[in-house]
């Protein structure tokens, strides 16, 4: 796992170092849609509740922001205009989804050395906004590998 | 003047990127910052810059729950202390390195996932009518799956 994810980031490094940030950025989004779609499809709905591959989906809502921002600094380049459109298809169905987060209590942990950041989070992600997640990504995805 | 920099960030399961890093700073980074990272797995990104004394950065990233992170702030030698700050969305402070000596790492853990803010700056040595000093500032992350 360690090594592919270093290979992986090693190689995004590599494309924004040597002026391709607009190749670099393509290829982030490339994994992370393909991450979405897999895992999406790896859902079972019978377990639904209390799923966690089903938050850790929800957690992408977190990101979707910075990733068209990260897009929209190599706007104009016709291959990543093209994902602004789609992305911005998938944060309609992401703005869905109601994420609220309670007031975050930072406690430092003498053991680990370590502070922990504690705090609640409440989605009210349904399974059939789920499926409507998991099925523009699909439609999405099927549009990349074409 | 203070100069704010904000650097969008991405944290995607386990994978980010990274915005305009100086390709000297970057060997810096890699050859000070990385080994503070100790038994964390770096995330791959770069994020360094020459900055200024007194200058701050911002940076916003997404954190998730059930991970373990490390954050490694370092500035060359020629740079007063670094200082780095984290914010929740709500702005509220979660952590300053001021009160640990202007400790360089920072090991933290989430209860739930979320988008942190960290503001960096480069105090002053306040020697007013000498050249500012500036220099390279790197910031890393490292994670580990939590147990």
């Amino acid at each position: 796992m360690k090594i592919v994810s270093e290979t992986f980031m090693n190689s995004n490094s590599y494309l924004e170092d040597n002026g391709q940030p607009a190749i670099a950025a393509m290829v982030l989004m490339g994994g992370w849609f393909e991450g979405l779609y897999i895992s999406t499809q790896l859902v079972d709905m019978n377990d639904f509740n209390g799923n966690k591959l089903v938050g850790r989906i929800i957690d992408q809502k977190l990101s979707i922001d910075i990733l068209l921002s990260l897009l929209e600094s190599s706007k104009g380049n016709p291959a990543v205009d093209e994902l602004i459109i789609q992305v911005k298809k998938l944060k309609v169905v992401f703005d869905k989804i109601k994420l609220t987060t309670s007031r975050v209590r930072p406690e430092f942990d003498k053991a680990s050395n370590t502070t922990v950041l504690k705090s609640e989070v409440k989605t009210d992600m349904t399974p059939a906004v789920f499926k409507e997640l998991s099925a523009t990504v699909a439609e999405i995805r099927s549009t990349f590998v074409k | 003047m203070r100069i704010y920099r904000i650097i969008p960030m991405l944290a995607l399961f386990m994978i980010a990127t990274t915005v305009n890093v100086d390709a000297q700073c970057k060997a810096f980074a890699k050859k000070v910052c990385l080994p503070e990272l100790g038994a964390y797995t770096h995330d791959g990104n770069y994020h360094a810059a020459v900055l200024v004394e007194g200058e701050e950065a911002e940076l916003y990233k997404t954190f998730y729950s059930d991970m373990e992170y490390r954050v490694a702030i370092c500035g060359e030698d020629k740079l007063p202390n670094i200082e780095f700050r984290v914010l929740d969305s709500n702005k509220n402070e979660l952590y300053s390195n001021k009160g640990a000596n202007f400790a360089k790492t920072w090991d933290f853990k989430l209860q739930s996932s979320q988008q942190l803010k960290l503001v960096v700056k480069v105090s002053s040595f306040n020697k007013p009518g000498n050249t500012p000093a500036s220099g390279c500032v790197a910031i890393m992350f490292g994670f580990k799956i939590k147990k």
